[in-house]
């Protein structure tokens, strides 16, 4: 059949016009678009694809059991390039489709880019990665939420767990990217350690000069060998991704990780022991959204989430990525449950304060700030001689909640 | 060709009048970034195609001006928005004069794009010192201002309005630098890109044209900056980095060189590949990598100059042998 330029036209302008009239309300025959912004190019695209498989497996799962008040959920990706422009870009297309509920974004920047715009396009966006303190205090927004920890409570937990197996380890150096996040976590770090250290072994503990550097930096010599010039016998690793790989690979051939006596770093979760098997670090400790061996066997939901991951031929070991791509899901399906709606001003109010089943067990979305309260993972993981080249000797658990700190949106975090 | 150029012109006039109403929020979004890029780009071929000058540091001065826009708006400092941008474009224009009288003096050719790519690296290493300027992360959740006018007021916090405050605010820069670049400055441009030996024989001031090709080229740029962040709502350091400065350079390759309309269309090929492929990671760099090796290859005055040979053959039989300014 031959279409003709006015029908084509036509057409089109009645496609365009019936995409931005998706029905609101659940039980239709339309299925719910979610819109996954993540990052699928570059240095971070393994987060991000697991962030959306994570999110799909969870989809899958929900639409294999009837869906959400008789609708089926339907995941539309887009690449976020880790650019906040890209993301903007991106949510103002799928806002133009219909799409009223975003989740993933890995960077905090993104992050914020999107929260920004949250209302204007009359839509949620839940965050399943972005740590930045300033997401559920200064830089607030309502129609955001966080799925899962942030920076305040990861590295207080991080300093709780320090204090508690390195009681000696008092003499502490930091090497963190000269950005917003390496500023707020060190801010965190050094309130905290000291303070740990008290309460748990009646001494404190110092934390050197830190040391900045650039993200995306290939050669550590010198901050190496700064740190190496320090008194230090702990090292705090804020670097994340690639940085982190590079850096530890180098600091071992320079001696740095046999010197310190405890390594800890804010969350790169098994990138260091992939890349680096046999050569990871001792007495290294990643920090995790969610460490799969902590869970599994216990709660049903992390082992079905690791179970369908295993028998999908993805591998043997689902990262946190993986986790909180499947938890942003469901809570966008335990806040639908109890709105009936898509619509922002319907979900908004049924998110606040809900507490849902994740792959961390029971999870609440605070009321006044819409940060996640949920357990903190961190693992030690180490070289070894089997079929990974790794290990994972211990998995800590570390309970979030009094860690969240009050709850205070629109206003900066203090540490003082 | 006159002709082709402008019903083409009509219909790009017509797409981007109607957008809001006939393509999604987010094509709407693209098209109102692609006005700001067209801007930028075509301030790029001002230096490059009409005053022969190669400036890989161009990012910088748009800059500039999305930078004063930002810090304006964001915190707040009441000035009217049209003001904002009068005075961005303002500083983008001191600022490029200033780098022209330093650089052109003793510089040209590759010299000119090296220096002119370490200043722009250095302001970017600037910004992330400056806490004020967000350092790395920019500034982010920009406001959108609400301007008034006595008569009537913009509010640009409806998408709608922002899209027309943003398309009218295009159409006069692209008029101002056909008029400039038509007319006796741009004459003055083209002999110097020409020779300039022979141009200074006439009694061209060469070094003159020079730096006020680059001051107006640093305005029009810092223009284009100012208009980009109430419609997009973020800065952040990549605007000023050499790859965005390689972005006008692309488009004026694909576009056509030597053709003022050829950055347009350079604009909007790379913006349709860069939307076409939005879902496929990674596959729009190979795309516009192949786009551009064709038509170097193939079309090397680009998509312009491949046009123009078309009409020219269809019309007379026989390619054409004396190369005009479109």
């Amino acid at each position: 059949m031959k279409t003709n330029r006015r029908q084509f036209i036509g057409g089109a302008l009645g496609a365009t016009a019936l995409s931005g009239l998706a029905s609101p309300m659940l039980g239709q025959n339309a299925p719910i678009r979610i819109g996954c912004i993540t990052t699928l190019s570059g240095g971070y695209s393994l987060f991000g694809e697991a962030q959306a498989l994570g999110m799909q497996m969870a989809i899958d799962e929900i639409n294999a059991n009837g869906g959400v008040g008789g609708s089926q959920l339907e995941l539309v990706v887009r690449n976020d390039d880790i650019k906040p422009d890209v993301a903007l870009a991106a949510a103002r297309e799928l806002q133009g489709e219909g799409v009223h509920i975003y989740a993933g974004v890995l960077a905090s920047g993104v992050a914020l880019a999107l929260s920004g715009v949250m209302e204007e396009l009359d839509s949620v966006f839940l965050n399943a990665a972005s740590h930045g303190n300033n997401l559920t205090h200064e830089d607030f927004n309502k129609n955001y939420f966080r799925v899962t920890d942030y920076s305040a409570m990861r590295i207080w937990a991080a300093a709780n767990l320090m204090a508690d197996r390195y009681p000696d380890n008092t003499k502490w150096g930091a090497i963190l990217p000269d950005a917003e996040i390496g500023r707020s976590t060190l801010e965190v770090f050094s309130a905290r350690l000291p303070q740990e250290h008290q309460t748990l072994n009646g001494h404190g503990a110092t934390i050197d000069e830190p040391v900045w550097t650039k993200f995306g930096s290939t050669d550590f010599r010198a901050p190496i060998a700064r740190l190496m010039s320090q008194d230090i016998d702990g090292l705090f690793v804020g670097l994340g991704g690639a940085d982190e790989v590079t850096f530890l690979q180098q600091a071992g051939q320079l001696g740095l990780t046999n010197k310190v006596g405890a390594i800890i770093t804010s969350g790169s979760e098994f990138l260091t022991p992939i890349a680096l098997k046999q050569r990871t670090p001792p007495n290294y400790w990643s920090g995790f959204h969610w460490y799969y061996g902590a869970y599994y066997g216990e709660n049903p939901v992390a082992t079905k989430v690791v179970d369908t991951y295993r028998a999908a031929g993805h591998g043997q070991h689902p990262d946190g990525f993986v986790g909180m791509g499947h938890t942003a899901i469901q809570a966008i399906a335990a806040g639908l449950e109890i709105s009936g709606s898509t619509m922002a001003g319907d979900l908004v109010p049924a998110l606040e304060g809900v507490t849902f089943e994740t792959v961390k067990g029971p999870v609440e979305l605070r009321a006044e700030d819409h940060q996640a309260l949920c357990d903190v993972n961190y693992a030690l993981i180490a070289g070894a001689e089997n079929e990974d080249g790794w290990e994972v000797l211990e998995a800590a658990k570390v309970d979030g909640r009094p860690l969240a700190g009050e709850p205070s949106p629109g206003e900066e975090m203090s540490f003082g | 060709m006159k002709r082709l150029i402008a019903y083409g012109l009509v219909l790009l006039f017509l797409l981007f009048a109607t957008a809001p109403y006939t393509v999604n929020a987010g094509l709407v979004f693209i098209a109102g970034i692609a006005m700001t890029e067209i801007i930028f780009a075509l301030s790029w071929n001002m230096l490059f195609s009409y005053a022969g000058l190669a400036s890989f540091g161009h990012a910088a001065f748009f800059g500039v001006g999305a930078y004063t826009a930002a810090v304006f708006l964001k915190y707040d400092y009441g000035l009217h928005f049209l003001l904002v941008i009068a005075l961005g474009t303002f500083l983008g224009g001191v600022s490029s004069f200033v780098v022209a009288i330093i650089v052109l003096r003793r510089a040209s050719g590759i010299q000119l794009a090296i220096l002119t790519l370490a200043l722009s690296q250095l302001v970017v290493t600037l910004i992330g010192y400056s806490a004020f300027l967000g350092r790395d992360e920019g500034i982010p959740s920009i406001p959108r201002p609400v301007m008034e006018f006595g008569l009537f007021r913009i509010d640009m916090n409806d998408q709608v309005q922002a899209y027309y405050f943003l398309f009218v605010m295009s159409l006069l820069a692209v008029a101002l630098m056909w008029l400039l670049l038509h007319g006796y400055v741009g004459r003055r441009m083209k002999a110097v890109a020409i020779d300039p030996e022979r141009a200074a024989f006439v009694g061209i001031d060469v070094w003159r044209v020079r730096v006020f090709a680059f001051t107006i080229g640093g305005a029009f740029a810092a223009f284009a900056g100012c208009l980009l962040v109430p419609w997009a709502q973020i800065v952040t350091p990549d605007l000023v980095m050499w790859l965005h400065s390689a972005q006008p350079m692309l488009a004026t390759l694909l576009g056509g060189a030597g053709f003022f309309w050829g950055p347009i269309i350079g604009v909007l090929v790379l913006s349709m590949v860069n939307y076409a492929t939005r879902t496929f990671a990674g596959l729009s760099e190979v795309l516009v990598g192949g786009i551009l090796l064709i038509v170097v290859l193939l079309a090397p005055q680009g998509i312009m100059g491949f046009l123009r040979r078309i009409v020219e053959r269809s019309s007379t039989g026989k390619p054409a042998m004396v190369e005009e300014q479109a």
